[in-house]
């Protein structure tokens, strides 16, 4: 997936050049890390590994353009709890979405993540206090 | 804490398209408004629109209101989202008015 992507919803909208308008705008230029925090923009290897751990818990990750170095995390920290997506041998990043709705019980690693927020820590997991950053850099890649 | 996570997803709203959102939100925060227990529980949002899928938590606890956002794709946050949560803090959270008070204050 590349850095170019665009969602759905990313249509471009005309400009408005009215004093309400211009002082909405900035104000949306301020909001994140204010009032919104974005988790898609956090790397895999950046994420906290609490996150990511528990036997009992099967979790889905964000895989984003990092897929490989994901499973790589992954294969090393939560292969049993890797949620697969409909009976492939390995996750498939389109079907992550899928696999998602699928699964039985819910993905709890997205609500732990979330868990991972509130006022006092508004930090998003990729902030290095939370996170052993590179942990998994010198292990073997994951081949397909 | 399992069983809560889990009770949490269960109980996610579902909302289609920044329309959808806006409509969510906004019941949040009328229900909010209304009852200071229910102000206080985390909020979840599962957002959709075509195949992209997020998940939104929002803390209506106290102002400001915040949003945490997750696309299951791990891609960052559409600007039109963006702009729907700014829309909402700024025309039904006050944010307008603690705007123009804090543009006034540096002038």
């Amino acid at each position: 997936m590349s850095q170019e992507f665009k969602n759905i919803d990313d249509a471009e909208q005309p400009e408005s050049k009215t004093p309400e308008q211009l002082n909405f705008e900035k104000f949306l230029s301020t909001i994140e890390g204010k009032y919104f925090f974005d988790g898609g923009k956090t790397q895999i290897h950046d994420a906290n590994p609490a996150f990511l751990s528990g036997a009992d818990e099967r979790v889905v990750l964000r895989l984003g353009n990092k897929f490989a170095d994901a499973l790589d995390y992954l294969n090393l920290h939560n292969r049993e709890n890797v949620q697969y997506n409909k009976g492939l041998s390995q996750p498939d990043l389109s079907g992550m979405g899928a696999a998602i709705e699928d699964s039985t019980p819910a993905p709890k690693g997205w609500i732990k993540g979330f868990s991972l927020f509130s006022r006092e820590e508004k930090k998003p997991v990729s902030a290095p206090a939370m996170g052993e950053k590179n942990e998994h850099k010198n292990k073997t890649p994951h081949k397909p | 804490m399992q069983s809560k996570e889990l009770e949490i997803l269960k109980n996610y709203i579902p909302a289609q398209g920044p329309e959808g959102l806006k409509l969510v939100l906004e019941n949040l925060l009328e229900k909010s408004r209304q009852d200071k227990d229910f102000a206080a529980k985390e909020h979840f949002i599962y957002y959709q629109i075509g195949d992209q899928k997020s998940l939104i938590k929002v803390d209506m606890s106290e102002d400001p209101v915040m949003f945490w956002y997750f696309d299951m794709l791990g891609r960052p946050a559409t600007r039109i989202v963006k702009k729907t949560i700014a829309e909402f803090l700024w025309e039904k959270c006050g944010e307008r008015e603690r705007f123009l008070k804090d543009a006034g204050t540096k002038e």
